[in-house]
C-alpha cells in the first residue's frame, strides 16, 4: 500500500541521515553507535527511526530545552555559595543505551562485586584472615588511611557494611565492560542518575517506551525500604525509647517482640557536608525525592549514646543515617579533630547499636585501585567463583613482581595512587604514561622506586565512544558507565545486592581522555532495555494541592530541624526586607527633585529612611542640602547600592541572603519555589549588569529591574503563602515576615514623624508613607484628597482591617507565637512577655488626646515601642528554637 | 651507654595521674576518651587501677581497642565548668631487658624482609602482624629525613638491635630536651629539623626513622618513677605522663619471643633518658603514635578559654604502705 511504502521511506530516512552525520569514533575504541559491519547497531537504528525526520529537525531545540530545564531547576555540581556562581550540570541530549543481553553481564557482575567488596570488609574489622593468609597485601588495609581502627570489632546491622555501592565500568576496544573503580564511602550519582533520566526520557517520549527502557524508581524506594528493614531487624536497641534503664530482660524481651515496636517508623536522616559540597544539590534532592531530612553535622547531637536531630520540637530520634560525608569526617572525637562537619559521638552510639550509618563508616580502603589486582585470588577463596566481570588489570607496585613488571613500560599505562590525600600524606593526579616524555617517565620510575606502596600501575584503556548530539552532527566520545548496586539483605541472613537498572553515564570532552565531570565533561541520561515488563513505580509527587498540604500534616509530620528553622525564619524577613527596599526605592526614584529645587526636610526624611534600610551610606549627602548636584549624587548611590556588591546592604543584598537561607533547605521547597528565587536573583542581577564590572546603572534600567522584582517577590510571597506545608517552620517564615514588617514599618513611620514632614510636606510625605504602607488605595477610597494625620496614624497603625496596619502585625503574632512548639524552655506564650494586652495598647482618641500636635508626639514613642518588640521578640526566638549560639566545638588533648 | 638505672628487683609503684580542665564558660556537652589504666602484662602486673571523675559522666564505657589497650569513653551531658579526672594505680613492675643481648638480634636488612609483604601465591613466608607498625601514622607520616638520619646507625648487616640503640644514643646525644617547646600539633619534621621538642617528639622522631628504613616501631605512652633510687638520677619527664619507642627485634633463629610468645621482642627505648626501659617504666598503653592513646582527650561545645593542670606522681610502695 502506498501509505505504509511511504511510511518506510520515511523512516529508512531518518537513519540513514544519523548513518551520514554520524562522524567514525578514533581508531582502537569500541563504537557504541555502530556494530562491526558498520550499520547502525539495532537500538540506535530503532532510536532514530523513531525519532524520524522532522525530529531530527528538531534535535538542536530539544538540546537548548535540556540546557534550559537544567538551570532552571538549578542542578548544580558546584554550589550557590557566594564565590562565584554556581556551574550548571552538564547533560548530553542522546541517552547511552544499553542492551538486556549486556546489562544481565553488567548486572551480575556488580551484583558480585558489591557482595565481595563487602565479604572483605566484614573480614578486615573482624578476624582479618584475608591479610593472615597473604590474599591481601597488609599495606593496603593497615598502610592504608580509609582503615579505621575505631571500628574494628563493631558490629553492624545484619553485618551488611556497604549499603549502596558504586562501580565505574568502562568498556575496551574488544567490547567487554571493565570495573575501572569503585566508589564505597558515601557514592554520588545517583540523584545526577535520576534527574537526567526525567529530563531526557520526556523529549523521546515514543523511542524511551518502544525501547522498553528500564524505569529507575523502584530502586530509590528499595534504599530506604532497606534501611527501614534493618533498623527494624536491630528491634530494641533501636527503639529503646522511653524505657526506663532499669528494666528486667524479660520486660525488655517482651517489649522487643511488642507489635507496638514493630509498627514504629524509623527516622531516617540523609546526612550532608552542607551547601558549599560540590554535589549539595544532588543531597537536596535526593533528600526531597526519597523524603528524608537533609541534616548537617551540626543539626545532629549524640546523647547517651544514641543520635539525636535537634529540632524547633526539641531533641528527635534519629535511627538510621544515609550520609554524603566522607568517613573521615563522620566523628571528631574518634577520627580526624579539625572537623567540623561531622556528630561528635557518633562512632560509639555505632558502638551501641543505637543507630544505623549508611554506608558502615571504614569502607574507604575498598576504593584503592591497588585492590584490584587481588580481588579474583579474594573471589575464587571466599566463593569458589571466577569474578564476572574483569578489573583493569592493575598492578599495585607494592608487589615487587607486580612492580618489576610494569616500570619498563609505563608509557603504555596509567599511573594512580593507591591511597587517597590525607593531612600529611599528598597525593597526586593520576598520570596517562602516553601523555608524559620519556624523561618525566623516568622521574616517575624513581618517585615509585622510593615508596613503591603509593602507586598502582593500569592498563591504558581505550574507551568505547557514545553518540553525542554536537553542533548539528553525532560526534563520538569517550564514555564510562557508573553503576549502583543497593543492599537487599534477605530475612533469613543471605546478602545479597540489587543492581539499579541505569547508570550515570559520563563523557569525556571532545579533546580528552579523562572522564571526570569536574574537568568538563558531561553526562549522558542511561537506557537499559528490558524485554521483560517496566517496571511503572514512581515516587515523584504530583505537583502540591492545598488539600494535599493539609493532608501531610495530618499524616507523617516531618520533624523541622534548627537549622531549617532558622533559615525559614530568616526567609520571611528576607523575602519582607527586599519587597520593603524595591517600594522604597521605587517611590524614591520617582520623587527626587530636580537640580534646583529648594532645600526641604521632606528629602532629609527620604535619606534617612534609604540610610536606614541600608541602601544608601550615611555619607552620602541628604538631596536636600544646597548644592546644586545633590539630587543626582544621591541618586547614582541609590542606584550604584541596587546590586549585592561589598558593603551594599540594600535590595540586592536582601534577595542574596533570600537566595541563600532558601538554598540551606531546598530539600523542603518545590522546584517551582526554588526557581522562583533563584531566576529572581538572577534576573536582577542580569537586568542591572551587576556581573559586569564598573557597570553604571541608569535610572531607566533600575526601574524596570525593580519593577519585574517586585512581581517576582509577589510571586514568592504568593508560593510562601500557600504552597509550601504549614508546619511549624512554615509559621515561622509567617512570624519573620511580620517582626521584619513590624520592625521596618514603626521605623518607617518614626523617621517621618521625627522629620515632622507628615504637617509640613504633606502631599508628598503621605504619598510615600501610603506607598511604603502598600495602602495608598485603602486610604484613597476612605478619605479622598483629604491629608488629616489622625485619619492617616487610624488606617496605619490601628485599622485591624488594613493588612498592613501595625495592629494587624501585632495580632497576627500575638496569634502565631503562642503556637509555636514548647522545646522544653517552657510553652511558646512566653514570647508575648510586653505584648500590650489588646491592640497596639492604645486607641487613636488616646493617642490624640495626650498631645495637641494631633497625636504626634504620643505616635512617636508607639511607633519606637513596637520596633523594640520586633527586635526583642527577634531575639527571643533565636535563643529558643536557633541552635547556633554556644554550637562550636573544640578540642581538646593531652 | 649512660648509666642505665636498671632496678633488678621488683618494685610496686603507686601512680597518681590527676587531670584537670577549668572552662571560663559552661560546657554544654563533652565527648572524652582516656588511656589512664596501666597495661597488663608479663613484666607489669595492674594491682588496683580507679578512674574518678568530676562531675560524674552520663556514660562510662570502658572497652578494648584495636591495640589490646583499654579505653574508656564518657560523656557529660550536663553544663559543667570544669572537668577533673583521677586515675589511681598500683602496678608491680618486673625487669624486662635483663640479660638481653643485643648481638644476638636478627641482622636489621633481615627483619625488613621479614616485615615485607609476599603475596598468597608466593606461598611460604610467614605474615607477620608487627608490619602494622610499619606503616605511616598520622602523627609519624613518611618522611625521608627522618630516615636518612636514623640510617648512620643502620650499618648492612648490623643486628637490629644495636643499631637502634644506637639510634637512641646519638638522639640523646644530638637533641634537645626543653619542657614545653613543642605542643601536640607540632609537626614531627619541626621538631626534628630544631633537634628539640619533648619525649613525644623524640619517640615520633625515632619511631619516623625506623619505619622509613622498613621496619617496624610503636608509641609507648607510660610514666617514670618520680623520684629515683638512691644515688640514681631523677630522669627527665617524671612529672608528667611520658612517652617512649618501641622496636620490634626478631632473634637470631626464633631465639627472641616476646612475653605473649610471639616471634621476636618489642625493645623499649627512651630516648629522652637513653635507657631502655627498665622498671622505673610503667606502660599505660602502646599505639601506632601519640594520636591512638593520647592520655586524656576530647570534643567539648562551648566553655570557651580553659586551663588545664595535670599532675602525676609515681612512688614505689614500701611493704608497709601496703594493706
Amino acid at each position: 500500500m502506498p501509505q505504509s511504502l511511504f511510511q518506510s521511506d520515511y523512516v529508512q530516512h531518518a537513519s540513514a541521515i544519523a548513518d551520514r552525520l554520524a562522524l567514525p569514533p578514533r581508531e582502537g575504541h569500541f563504537d557504541e553507535l555502530r556494530g562491526s559491519s558498520g550499520a547502525l547497531r539495532e537500538s540506535w537504528q530503532r532510536f532514530f527511526e523513531l525519532l524520524g525526520t522532522d525530529g531530527f529537525a528538531d534535535l538542536d531545540r530539544r538540546q537548548e530545552v535540556v540546557a534550559r530545564q537544567i538551570h532552571e531547576n538549578g542542578i548544580t555540581y558546584t554550589v550557590y555559595a557566594d564565590e562565584g556562581p554556581p556551574r550548571p550540570w552538564s547533560l548530553d541530549l542522546l541517552p547511552f543505551i544499553v542492551d538486556e543481553a549486556e546489562w544481565r553481564v553488567i548486572e551480575a557482575g556488580v551484583a558480585q562485586r558489591a557482595a565481595l567488596l563487602d565479604a572483605i570488609a566484614s573480614d578486615v574489622y573482624g578476624p582479618q584472615r584475608l591479610i593472615a593468609e597473604g590474599l591481601i597485601p597488609p599495606a593496603l588495609v593497615h598502610g592504608h588511611p580509609g582503615y579505621m581502627r575505631v571500628m574494628h570489632g563493631v558490629d553492624v546491622p545484619a553485618d551488611v557494611r556497604l549499603h549502596i555501592v558504586a562501580f565505574d565500568l568502562a568498556r575496551g576496544p574488544d567490547g567487554a565492560w571493565n570495573v575501572i573503580s569503585q566508589r564505597t564511602q558515601a557514592p554520588s550519582g545517583l540523584g545526577y542518575a535520576l534527574e537526567n533520566r526525567l529530563t531526557i526520557s520526556r523529549l523521546f517520549p515514543e523511542a524511551f517506551n518502544d525501547l522498553c527502557v528500564q524505569h529507575l524508581a523502584a530502586s530509590y524506594r528499595r534504599v530506604v525500604d532497606m534501611l527501614e528493614a534493618l533498623v527494624h531487624r536491630e528491634g530494641h536497641t533501636m527503639f529503646d525509647e522511653p524505657l526506663p534503664t532499669d528494666l528486667s530482660e524479660s520486660a525488655v524481651e517482651n517489649l522487643r517482640d511488642s507489635e507496638e515496636m514493630q509498627e514504629r517508623v524509623p527516622r531516617i536522616v540523609l546526612l550532608t557536608p552542607g551547601p558549599y559540597n560540590e554535589t549539595y544539590f544532588e543531597h537536596a534532592y535526593l533528600a526531597r525525592y526519597l523524603g528524608l531530612p537533609l541534616v548537617e553535622g551540626s543539626d545532629l547531637t549524640v546523647r547517651g549514646e544514641r543520635v539525636y536531630l535537634k529540632t524547633m520540637h526539641g531533641l528527635a530520634r534519629v535511627h538510621a543515617i544515609l550520609r554524603r560525608l566522607d568517613d573521615d569526617f563522620c566523628d571528631p572525637v574518634e577520627l580526624r579533630s579539625e572537623s567540623t562537619l561531622g556528630v561528635p559521638g557518633l562512632i560509639q552510639a555505632i558502638r551501641a547499636r543505637h543507630v544505623l550509618v549508611a554506608n558502615a563508616l571504614g569502607c574507604g580502603f575498598l576504593e584503592s585501585p591497588g585492590l584490584n589486582g587481588f580481588l579474583p585470588a579474594i573471589a575464587r577463596h571466599l566463593t569458589g567463583e571466577e569474578l564476572r566481570l574483569a578489573s583493569l588489570p592493575s598492578w599495585w607496585c607494592g608487589e615487587s613482581a607486580a612492580r618489576l613488571a610494569v616500570l619498563s613500560d609505563l608509557a603504555h599505562r596509567v599511573i594512580k595512587p593507591t591511597y587517597p590525600a590525607t593531612a600529611t600524606r599528598a597525593s597526586f593526579e593520576p598520570l596517562i604514561g602516553a601523555t608524559a616524555s620519556a624523561n618525566q617517565l623516568d622521574t616517575w620510575k624513581k618517585r615509585i622506586e622510593a615508596d613503591p606502596d603509593a602507586y598502582t600501575v593500569q592498563t591504558h584503556l581505550p574507551l568505547s565512544q557514545a553518540p553525542t548530539w554536537t553542533g548539528g552532527r553525532i560526534v563520538p566520545r569517550a564514555a564510562m558507565l557508573r553503576v549502583f548496586a543497593i543492599a537487599d539483605p534477605q530475612p533469613d541472613g543471605e546478602k545479597r545486592w540489587r543492581v539499579l537498572p541505569g547508570a550515570l553515564a559520563r563523557i569525556a570532552n571532545r579533546d580528552r581522555q579523562i572522564v571526570s565531570m569536574q574537568r568538563g565533561g558531561s553526562s549522558l541520561d542511561t537506557w537499559v532495555r528490558t524485554e521483560g515488563q517496566v517496571d511503572e513505580f514512581s515516587l515523584l509527587p504530583a505537583k502540591l494541592q492545598p488539600e494535599e498540604l493539609v493532608a501531610a500534616r495530618t499524616t507523617r509530620a516531618r520533624p523541622v530541624s534548627s537549622r531549617a528553622a532558622e533559615n525559614l525564619y530568616w526567609m520571611g524577613r528576607y523575602t519582607e526586607r527586599a519587597e520593603y527596599g524595591v517600594r522604597l526605592t521605587r517611590l524614591v526614584l520617582n520623587r527626587l527633585p530636580a537640580d534646583d529645587s529648594l532645600p526641604s526636610s521632606f528629602f532629609d526624611a527620604v535619606h534617612e529612611l534609604c540610610a536606614t534600610a541600608g541602601m544608601v551610606s550615611r555619607a552620602v549627602p541628604s538631596p536636600s542640602r544646597r548644592l546644586k548636584s545633590a539630587p543626582r549624587v544621591f541618586e547614582r548611590a541609590l542606584l550604584a547600592g541596587l546590586p549585592a556588591a561589598d558593603g551594599n546592604r540594600g535590595v540586592g543584598f536582601a534577595l542574596h541572603a533570600l537566595a541563600r537561607a532558601a538554598g540551606q533547605i531546598r530539600d523542603r521547597l518545590s522546584s517551582e519555589h526554588w526557581r522562583l528565587v533563584s531566576s529572581t536573583v538572577e534576573d536582577f542581577n542580569a537586568r542591572l549588569g551587576a556581573t559586569k564590572p564598573d557597570a553604571m546603572v541608569t535610572g531607566a534600567v533600575a526601574r524596570e529591574a525593580l519593577e519585574h522584582v517586585g512581581t517576582q517577590l509577589y510571586a514568592i510571597t504568593g508560593a510562601q503563602t500557600d504552597r509550601m506545608t504549614r508546619d511549624d517552620g512554615w509559621r515561622l517564615l509567617t512570624i519573620g515576615r511580620q517582626i521584619e514588617r513590624l520592625h521596618t514599618m514603626s521605623n518607617a513611620l518614626t523617621i517621618m514623624l521625627e522629620h515632622e514632614v507628615l504637617q509640613s510636606e504633606r502631599e508628598r510625605a503621605f504619598a510615600l508613607v501610603l506607598g511604603l504602607f502598600d495602602s495608598t488605595i485603602t486610604y484613597r477610597s476612605l478619605y479622598q484628597r483629604r491629608q488629616e494625620l489622625p485619619a492617616l496614624l487610624d488606617l496605619l497603625i490601628f485599622d485591624d482591617e488594613n493588612p498592613r496596619a501595625l495592629v494587624t502585625m501585632v495580632d497576627v503574632l500575638r496569634k502565631e507565637l503562642p503556637r509555636l512548639p514548647d522545646t522544653g524552655a517552657g510553652p511558646a506564650s512566653a514570647l508575648l512577655a510586653g505584648f500590650p494586652d489588646d491592640g497596639v495598647g492604645t486607641t487613636l482618641p488616646a493617642l490624640v488626646e495626650r498631645d495637641d500636635e494631633g497625636g504626634h508626639g504620643a505616635a512617636l514613642a508607639l511607633t519606637g515601642e513596637l520596633a523594640a518588640l520586633a527586635r526583642r521578640v527577634s531575639n527571643d526566638i533565636a535563643l529558643r528554637y536557633f541552635s547556633i549560639v554556644g554550637d562550636l566545638w573544640q578540642t581538646i588533648a593531652r | 651507654m649512660s648509666a642505665v638505672p636498671q632496678a633488678r628487683d621488683v618494685t610496686t609503684l603507686e601512680v597518681v595521674h590527676d587531670t584537670s580542665y577549668r572552662y571560663a564558660s559552661d560546657v554544654a556537652l563533652a565527648h572524652h576518651v582516656a588511656y589512664l589504666r596501666p597495661a597488663q602484662s608479663a613484666h607489669q602486673q595492674l594491682e588496683s587501677y580507679r578512674l574518678e571523675i568530676r562531675p560524674e559522666p552520663t556514660i562510662e564505657r570502658t572497652l578494648l581497642d584495636v591495640f589490646g589497650n583499654r579505653r574508656t569513653y564518657f560523656t557529660l551531658d550536663m553544663p559543667h565548668s570544669k572537668l577533673a579526672v583521677r586515675a589511681t594505680s598500683r602496678v608491680r613492675v618486673g625487669p624486662r631487658f635483663e640479660g638481653f643481648d643485643p648481638s644476638t638480634t636478627l641482622p636489621w636488612q633481615d627483619v625488613v624482609q621479614r616485615l615485607a609483604y609476599r603475596s598468597a601465591s608466593q606461598g611460604v613466608a610467614k605474615f607477620a602482624p608487627q608490619s602494622e607498625y610499619a606503616f605511616a601514622s598520622p602523627f609519624v607520616p613518611r618522611h625521608r629525613e627522618l630516615g636518612s638520619y636514623a640510617a648512620l646507625s643502620f650499618r648492612e648487616g648490623r643486628p637490629i638491635g644495636e643499631a637502634a640503640i644506637d639510634l637512641m644514643h646519638r638522639m640523646f646525644r644530638e637533641f634537645v630536651y626543653v619542657s614545653d617547646s613543642t605542643d601536640i600539633s607540632t609537626p614531627v619534621l619541626e621538631a626534628f629539623a630544631a633537634r628539640r621538642g619533648v619525649c613525644q617528639d623524640f619517640a615520633h622522631i625515632m619511631i619516623g626513622g625506623l619505619r622509613a628504613l622498613g621496619l617496624a616501631a610503636r608509641y609507648v605512652s607510660g610514666y617514670l618513677l618520680t623520684l629515683p633510687p638512691p644515688g640514681r638520677p631523677r630522669l627527665i619527664g617524671a612529672d608528667a605522663s611520658h612517652a617512649w619507642a618501641s622496636v620490634w627485634c626478631p632473634g637470631v633463629d626464633g631465639g627472641l619471643v616476646d612475653e605473649s610468645g610471639e616471634d621476636g621482642l618489642w625493645l623499649d627505648l627512651d630516648p629522652t633518658n637513653d635507657v631502655i626501659a627498665s622498671t622505673s617504666h610503667v606502660t599505660l598503653a602502646t599505639g601506632r603514635d601519640f594520636g591512638d592513646v593520647s592520655p586524656l582527650r576530647g570534643i567539648i561545645r562551648g566553655g570557651g578559654e580553659h586551663a588545664l593542670a595535670v599532675g602525676v606522681t609515681v612512688r614505689p610502695v614500701g611493704a608497709d604502705d601496703r594493706t
